[in-house]
């Protein structure tokens, strides 16, 4: 009996063991600070550009019948990958896997609709924005919920890793918060009855209420406009000066308004640049 | 690195309450699963078709699709047919439903390996039906199945994991919320990953306290093999003349 228990109490310090030797494993992150071994550079000599997107994120970013990725933000990853003269490959991604997929090295860069905060900027480093959205409310019209104030003591559903959580708790506590996985996720909640309504970014929501005429979305933003930039690991400027460099040729030559329209119908409602 | 440990301990509060929801509606899956499974073995086990078939059919439905797939079914699907769940209650029907149906197969497996002597030795005493059940079979049988009911317990507290698809706060999906918001990643998971530990060593530790008051003679769950000289095993054993 005796040796048994030892022998349990020695699995669990070994378990705790491997997960703080991972702990000091991840620590050790290189940085990459010169020209040479800038992610531009392995970019351009490995010929592919690795990018994580939202695929169930529509028309930001979905799956086509054929299984192949589509959507603004796989079109905007492959002007970035046109531009740099290399081949795209876009990796499906969730909000709340989006800085762990930089930080561990699996991608190059996030096109994912991420909105640029500095406390994820701490983490990760953003580019200048190139879309921007308000959070809208999207609830069933039989509902008729038009703001947040009306929702006390309902449910409200937002996706894990995304602003509208904390944003919507904000300006109503009372509000009570669902966190789905996936946007898709928490529309379903909303068409099923699961939840009361829920808060996303303007340009997703808009065209999930024209796909389903049984749902209605608000015109105001509930929370203070969102800038949306491309995400990259920090400490590597020559990478993220590229970026934006291209980011400018994008939006001045009006590829990007173009791109918008084809995806949304309808010409951007803010623009790109804050105005203070 | 260990300031990084102890920024992320500050949210142990919403740690333990989300293990607690996770152990506790576990544990209330693992309740409707050991009714299912016993009405399910029962019925199995019976000599009326219309017993075994429904039986028979809800064991191959059940464990022939994915427990994702059912857990959305609750929460998603049945809506359309007017039933309204919340998540953790559509979180406990589903894993309820779908361990309930791997226990029907292990019940029955232990009330087959029920010796029929047995059986015929209540039947040679006069005991009906029920009583040869209930005094004579049920308990050989939970003796023989119980250890692969408690990793049926293990398997529930582990599973609830995907509850998070489904917007239950429990352990993995709150694991997930405080890492989008602090993005410590190693840290979040790693203090999920000893929660879970815990949880599931206390209920073996638990289950094993449990067997020792309630089985007479003890049972053994692990075998020590009988050791042998390696060299004699090279060696055809002798033939007695």
């Amino acid at each position: 009996m005796n040796v048994r228990r030892s022998r349990q109490a020695l699995a669990l310090c070994v378990g705790i063991l491997a997960v703080s030797l991972l702990a000091a494993c991840s620590s050790h992150g290189t940085s990459a600070n010169t020209v040479q071994s800038s992610t531009l550079q392995k970019v351009i000599r490995g010929g592919t550009l690795n990018i994580a997107s939202c695929l169930s994120f529509a028309p930001f970013g979905e799956v086509d019948s054929s299984g192949k990725a589509e959507g603004y933000d796989v079109d905007v990853a492959t002007a970035m990958a046109t531009a740099l003269g290399v081949k795209v490959h876009v990796i499906d991604t969730t909000s709340a896997d989006r800085i762990p997929n930089l930080l561990t090295g699996k991608v190059d860069a996030v096109v994912c609709n991420f909105t640029i905060t500095s406390q994820r900027a701490t983490q990760i480093a953003f580019s200048n924005p190139y879309v921007v959205a308000g959070e809208t409310l999207l609830s069933k019209k039989s509902a008729g919920s038009t703001s947040l104030a009306q929702l006390s003591g309902k449910t409200v559903a937002v996706t894990k890793g995304s602003t509208d959580g904390a944003a919507v708790q904000t300006v109503n506590p009372q509000v009570k918060i669902q966190q789905y996985d996936t946007s898709a996720a928490a529309v379903l909640a909303v068409k099923q009855g699961q939840a009361d309504a829920m808060v996303e970014d303007s340009n997703f929501l808009a065209y999930q209420a024209k796909l389903d005429p049984t749902l209605q979305v608000t015109n105001t933003s509930v929370v203070p406009l969102e800038y949306n930039g491309i995400g990259v690991r920090a400490g590597d400027p020559t990478w993220l000066q590229w970026i934006n460099t291209w980011l400018l040729d994008f939006n001045t030559s009006g590829k990007n308004k173009s791109l918008y329209e084809k995806w949304f119908g309808i010409a951007p409602a803010f623009p790109v640049n804050p105005s203070y | 690195m260990l300031s990084d440990w102890t920024y992320a301990l500050q949210d142990w509060r919403t740690y333990l309450s989300a293990a607690e929801l996770t152990f506790n509606l576990s544990l209330a899956a693992f309740a409707l699963a050991l009714a299912l499974g016993l009405l399910g073995a029962l019925a199995r086990g019976s000599s009326h078709a219309v017993l075994r078939a429904p039986a028979a059919c809800y064991v191959e439905v059940i464990r022939n699709t994915p427990v994702l797939l059912q857990m959305f079914v609750a929460f998603f699907a049945l809506p359309s047919a007017g039933v309204h769940l919340s998540p953790v209650q559509a979180g406990v029907v589903a894993l309820g439903v779908n361990v309930g149906a791997y226990l029907t197969e292990i019940f029955r497996a232990g009330i087959q390996a029920v010796p029929r002597g047995q059986r015929e030795a209540a039947r040679v005493l006069a005991l009906g039906p029920a009583r040869t059940f209930v005094h004579v079979v049920l308990p050989q049988a939970l003796r023989n199945v119980y250890p692969a009911v408690v990793n049926q317990l293990v398997q529930i507290i582990l599973g609830s994991s995907l509850l998070s698809a489904i917007s239950v706060p429990e352990l993995t999906g709150t694991a997930t919320v405080i890492n989008s918001q602090n993005l410590l990643t190693v840290e979040d998971f790693g203090i999920a990953a000893v929660l879970y530990l815990v949880m599931t060593n206390l209920v073996s530790l638990a289950a094993a306290l449990i067997a020792r008051l309630a089985f007479k003679p003890p049972l053994r769950t692990r075998v020590r093999p009988r050791t042998l000289n390696p060299l004699r095993r090279l060696v055809p054993a002798r033939r007695e003349a």
